[in-house]
């Protein structure tokens, strides 16, 4: 065995993992070469003094500084603060925009309200409305004599577009009625 | 919330009730796998046990690896922590210190690694890789012996100082087997090293080792 052999070989003599035989080639030649035998001497006087020096030892409050990091391991796994705070924002941002929607339904399908009105006190016309009815379908068909025409959009004398409702009187022959406005619900015949 | 009852609550659920309640100077007798088992069915203190029996091997380890001792206290806490996390994927065919051992070495060489994010730096250390992997093995007969009143004192810092001058690859190897005591295959899976690689890294080390200390021997 020369040298370099059994420097290569060494660590592997010295954890006694070769075999029998390369064992006492191995001690054979420490016999007879001063400068490996010193090698082998060296490195188990060193690692002796490594293994001889005194161990580090955690700190007294190891312990508790452990037990705290771990008591927040679970916050850690939870999303960041800029995370959540984005969350929240795009949750009140979709409760809004589910708010706002259900209001624009409203609008397009108004709420019914029925409020009692006063009865109104209106004088009695010389005949019935439905006695003048009938007797202007005695003539013909029934075209009455003023009509409420809502939300009719027209332009203006300057070009704009507007949008108003207006009365419309027609005047039929020399009729004596007073003008019928015809607008929802119905009047009291009966008065 | 109390710590230990917030500990508590990460136990695996399908693994509550299979094992008896133990106490703590029971949980001391156990195998490490054994007292993982005894936290992940919810023994709180198995924890603690495990944390208790290597806080101070690990703080070693990494001392002698990285050469800071509050760093290396940090990393410790850093290895519990992942330990922690990750108890319930352990694999129990698995040596439990090997595993806990490959975290903390995979600290410890992240720590070394952003050290030397200086250009640098990480050029001298390259080369200082290269030329420990490369260079012929040998071995001087150095006769100088120096007559020094604080020889004693000073051959144990110079020890330190051997240790912390190995190439960092080396290093771990060495610090592995040589004060933790494992096997080379046990060096191997914690490094995610051959076999081989492991033989030719300790021989490396020893070498490099017994070069510096030489002088301070004789």
């Amino acid at each position: 065995m020369v040298c370099k052999e059994f420097l290569e070989g060494h660590s592997e003599y010295r954890d006694g993992l070769v075999a029998a035989a390369e064992m006492a080639r191995f001690e054979a030649h420490m016999e007879a070469c001063g400068s490996c035998r010193r090698y082998d001497a060296v490195v188990a006087r060193g690692i002796d003094m490594l293994r001889a020096l005194p161990n580090v030892e955690t700190s007294p409050d190891f312990q508790p500084r452990l037990q705290h990091r771990l008591f927040h391991v679970d916050d850690a796994a939870k999303p960041p603060f800029r995370a959540r705070q984005l969350g929240r924002a795009a949750a009140i941002l979709v409760g809004s925009a589910v708010l706002i929607s259900l209001g624009v339904s409203n609008r397009v399908q108004p709420m019914r309200i029925e409020v009692g009105l006063p009865p109104v006190n209106v004088e009695p016309p010389a005949t019935t409305v439905a006695e003048t009815q009938r007797s202007l379908f005695e003539d013909g068909p029934y075209v009455p004599d003023r009509f409420l025409v809502p939300f009719a959009p027209a332009l203006d004398d300057a070009g704009g577009l507007f949008s108003s409702s207006y009365d419309m009187t027609i005047v039929a022959g020399d009729s004596t009625l007073p003008p019928v406005e015809r607008r929802s619900g119905q009047l009291d015949e009966s008065r | 919330m109390d710590t230990n009852l917030k500990l508590e609550s990460r136990r695996q659920p399908e693994a509550r009730g299979r094992t008896e309640p133990l106490a703590r100077h029971e949980l001391r007798t156990l195998e490490d796998t054994e007292l993982v088992r005894h936290y992940l069915n919810g023994q709180r203190f198995a924890f603690t046990e495990i944390a208790e029996r290597y806080q101070d091997r690990l703080l070693n380890f990494i001392y002698r690896t990285i050469g800071d001792r509050d760093r290396a206290e940090d990393l410790v806490q850093e290895t519990f922590v992942r330990v922690y996390r990750h108890l319930h994927r352990f694999d129990p065919e698995r040596k439990f210190s090997t595993w806990i051992y490959t975290i903390a070495s995979n600290l410890a060489k992240n720590e070394l690694r952003n050290r030397a994010r200086n250009p640098l730096v990480l050029f001298n250390s390259m080369k200082k890789n290269w030329e420990a992997d490369h260079r012929p093995i040998e071995f001087e007969d150095n006769a100088y012996r120096p007559d020094d009143l604080f020889r004693k004192r000073r051959v144990r810092e110079h020890v330190e100082a051997a240790v912390a001058e190995l190439p960092e690859h080396h290093r771990v190897v060495f610090v592995l087997r040589e004060l933790e005591g494992k096997s080379y295959e046990e060096i191997a899976d914690i490094t995610g090293s051959k076999l081989g690689t492991v033989k030719s890294r300790l021989n490396r080390a020893r070498n490099g080792f017994a070069r510096i200390i030489a002088p301070m021997l004789d």
